[in-house]
């Protein structure tokens, strides 16, 4: 194994273009705005759903049809990313605001349907009125679900390159202590079952594999947050700014 | 109208439902804060294991190993007088420890700590630096280092404060403190 995998994978993979741009393709008439649509849809539904994930109480149709009627009223029908403006801050928070005003609408409107009865009853009103809770709680979980789906996409693109470089051996060791850990609430593996589990000679090279995978982690999770910001200097004020809405 | 699904990436890990909403905040938090560089990069259990690991080691394989050394040389001094020294744990706990053996081995841990590509945590070097004098002073009377009286006993506190510190090592550090104050070693 080469004895600095560190410098040996310090290439990227390919950037995506920045949120905002992606935003404004997605808002033009241009052919290419459906592609860019897509791309942002298939960022930004995850985030909304691991949201909604947050309350048991919703069922996956109710779900579904919060997330498909805001898909088809708010941002096609009434063209909502035109009304979007970098200026204004970060469009994870405006994505989020107009989200929280569909759920309240959607609220209002089966409440009104419950009292007519014979109309189509989209989403229940007692399910989202009992499910959702606290405004407050509801923007912590949206960012939870952000940075969770920022975290998994570093993990993805890591793993992707551990593959490609043959560095298994990294990836295991980073799921193990770090990964399943921290994502997922399970017990890190003892250093003991993890040099017998890669068959490598001490803790303390399993300790280096884990320094290593961090390093990498941190350069992926970097270039994932980059791709979020207006500016690359904006990256470790955007970190420390994650931190601060989990606390 | 295209159907748009919040599942592709959702199903990389799927969400433990059991875990509240500040758990799953808090697993998140901590995994961001092990990227901050700021951050130490080892647990005292991490530390434990490695300490432990180090100090059961071979001593020489890994004395042999250091440049300009001659591994044929350090095994007749891990068996000179009849010594079975095969651990760094066997010379640093031997009530009458070869002292070029010791000198050796903090030499060694000097590399280890100031090398940036060592494979021992630096923290676990520096245990391992100290513990060669304290064990010199301690069962030879000898000081086998440069350092002054106030650098060896800085050095000696910063390991007592170690949570993570073997108790043997822990007491070994005691007495060798003990002897710098009382001027009970040359």
């Amino acid at each position: 194994m080469p004895q600095d995998p560190h410098s040996e994978m310090q290439q990227a993979p390919a950037t995506h273009e920045t949120r905002w741009s992606l935003v404004a393709l997605a808002a033009s008439p241009e052919d290419s705005s459906v592609n860019a649509m897509d791309e942002l849809l298939q960022i930004y539904l995850p985030v909304l759903k691991g949201m909604l994930n947050r309350w048991p109480q919703l069922d996956e149709s109710t779900k579904e049809d919060l997330l498909q009627s805001f898909v088809q009223k708010r941002i096609l029908e009434k063209q909502l990313l035109s009304k979007a403006d970098a200026s204004k801050g970060r469009f994870r928070n405006f994505l989020f605001r107009s989200f929280q005003n569909h759920i309240v609408d959607e609220c209002r409107k089966s409440a009104n349907t419950k009292r007519s009865p014979g109309k189509e009853n989209l989403v229940s009103y007692d399910e989202i009125q009992g499910g959702i809770g606290e405004s407050s709680e509801l923007e912590k979980a949206y960012n939870v679900s952000w940075v969770r789906n920022l975290l998994e996409e570093g993990c993805r693109r890591l793993e992707v390159e551990c593959k490609q470089k043959d560095r298994m051996d990294l990836w295991v060791v980073f799921c193990e202590r770090l990964k399943k850990p921290f994502l997922e609430g399970a017990v890190p593996m003892p250093y003991g079952e993890l040099v017998e589990l890669l068959d490598i000679e001490s803790p303390s090279q399993a300790s280096n594999l884990l320094v290593t995978s961090k390093r990498l982690l941190r350069k992926y999770l970097e270039d994932v947050i980059r791709e979020t910001v207006n500016d690359p200097t904006e990256i470790q004020a955007e970190v420390q700014f994650l931190k601060k809405c989990l606390k | 109208m295209k159907e748009f699904h919040a599942t592709k990436k959702d199903s990389l890990t799927p969400l433990d439902s059991t875990r509240t909403l500040n758990e799953e905040a808090n697993g998140l938090l901590t995994l961001l804060n092990e990227m901050d560089p700021g951050e130490p990069l080892w647990s005292g259990d991490d530390l434990t294991t490695i300490l432990d690991h180090q100090l059961q080691a071979p001593l020489i394989v890994d004395l042999g190993s250091m440049q300009g050394v001659d591994s044929e040389h350090v095994r007749q001094l891990a068996s000179a007088r009849g010594l079975v020294l095969r651990s760094f744990e066997d010379l640093l706990g031997h009530s009458n420890p070869p002292l070029q053996l010791l000198v050796l081995t903090k030499e060694f841990a000097k590399r280890n700590l100031i090398s940036p590509r060592s494979a021992i945590p630096r923290e676990v070097a520096r245990i391992l630096y100290f513990s060669c004098i304290a064990s010199a002073m301690v069962h030879s009377r000898k000081v086998i280092s440069q350092l002054g009286t106030d650098e060896l006993m800085e050095g000696f506190s910063w390991c007592l404060q170690r949570p993570w510190l073997k108790p043997e090592l822990q007491e070994m550090f005691e007495q060798a403190g003990g002897l710098l104050v009382k001027g009970g070693a040359q």
